[in-house]
């Protein structure tokens, strides 16, 4: 055959057969290509090549270096924010306990534990017909035996001290005054009448005997010539809850400031 | 005439690279081998056109046992460990470049003859 009717390829059956068989291998072809893009996009590698895929090793490594220099940097920075958090802790917990012990001292929490109730009350009845008139004020309770009584309290070891008339119960603060204001007696500027019921946390024992003691402030009453007794009840308790100081704390502070001194810490 | 095959190969392609289709990761390399061994039929396919002996019970046949005696090859190589892959790619792709270059001798004889014509 000639080189002619060799390349004579007019209507062909051959060409419409590749034709067919070309439509199924392009599908093929767009099938294999989009796997392979998929599996190059879901892995993150680029290429599947040897030498593409040496490349991407190098890369992770200097990758995988800059980051464990990250991790190294950030661990150091952990430390020491953890560090400062520590002194930033200690510090809160200083202050914070310092804070308690203030407020304690103050008065300005309630406070409970084992102490002695005082139960005081005119004698009923008032004084025995023919008492002197001199001595018939030493029948009833007066401020002036508030004061000594909680006093003694605070002598004997009392840590917290209130007094109450079943209306009222005031803590005894710093700037507690106990006065008598006409008939009624005064504690923190509230009016109280007997019979009164003092409470203290504190050593049971030594605060019952200071205010117990021979020659001592409960001694002396019943001791009083001319029948004197002032009714008193002191009663150990294992279990006495002191309330907090009720009343207004920021109108009593009105002259005195705190002093700075130089170099004062904390 | 002569590009109805590529129109064929671009519809082909065309229909399934837009419709949602795809194969599981797995399969990409057998999918690949096959795609190589339907080039190779088709090119051969031409060639045996162009040379007048083509036979369409052998141009079809072979595309099909072609592509899948490929991709079973690949996979049986897989399984016992020893890389037929790489077989098939080599034979297939000898083939193709030997195609390619007689289609191509084809062609520029053609030219010449067509030149010393004119």
């Amino acid at each position: 055959m000639g080189i002619k009717s060799l390349l004579n390829v007019k209507s062909s059956s051959w060409v419409w057969q590749v034709t067919m068989l070309s439509f199924i291998l392009g599908m093929l072809l767009a099938a294999a290509l989009k796997t392979q893009i998929m599996v190059k996009t879901a892995s993150g590698i680029p290429t599947t090549r040897f030498s593409s895929l040496a490349q991407v090793l190098l890369d992770e490594k200097d990758r995988s270096k800059l980051l464990q220099a990250e991790i190294t940097d950030l661990r150091a920075k952990l430390d020491k924010y953890e560090a400062s958090r520590g002194q930033d802790t200690a510090k809160a917990k200083f202050l914070s306990s310092e804070l308690k012990d203030t407020k304690l001292l103050a008065g300005l929490v309630p406070v409970q534990g084992e102490g002695v109730e005082i139960t005081l009350c005119d004698v009923p009845g008032g004084p025995p017909s023919g008492t002197p008139a001199v001595l018939q004020a030493e029948y009833i309770i007066h401020d002036i035996d508030l004061r000594n009584i909680i006093n003694e309290l605070f002598a004997n070891g009392a840590e917290a001290v209130s007094v109450s008339d079943g209306d009222t119960e005031q803590r005894i603060i710093a700037v507690t005054a106990v006065r008598c204001v006409g008939g009624p007696i005064q504690v923190n500027r509230v009016p109280m009448s007997p019979p009164f019921l003092v409470k203290a946390v504190g050593p049971p024992g030594t605060m019952a005997g200071g205010l117990k003691m021979p020659n001592g402030l409960i001694d002396n009453w019943h001791a009083l010539p001319g029948l004197g007794r002032k009714m008193v009840k002191i009663k150990k308790s294992s279990q006495i809850t002191i309330p907090a100081f009720s009343g207004n704390t920021s109108s009593i502070f009105l002259y005195a400031r705190p002093v700075e001194s130089k170099g004062r810490s904390m | 005439m002569v590009f109805l095959p590529l129109i064929g190969l671009v519809l082909g392609f065309a229909l399934i690279y837009l419709a949602n289709i795809t194969v599981p990761g797995d399969y990409a390399s057998y999918l690949s081998l096959a795609t190589l061994a339907g080039l190779d039929a088709v090119i051969g396919g031409v060639r045996a056109g162009i040379e007048e002996k083509f036979k369409s019970d052998i141009f079809i046949s072979g595309f099909l046992v072609n592509t899948l005696l490929a991709v079973l090859l690949a996979y049986l190589g897989e399984q016992v460990g020893v890389d037929l892959f790489l077989a098939a790619v080599v034979v297939i792709g000898g083939r193709i470049f030997l195609n390619l270059s007689l289609i191509r001798r084809y062609w520029l004889t053609k030219i010449a003859l067509s030149r010393k014509e004119a």
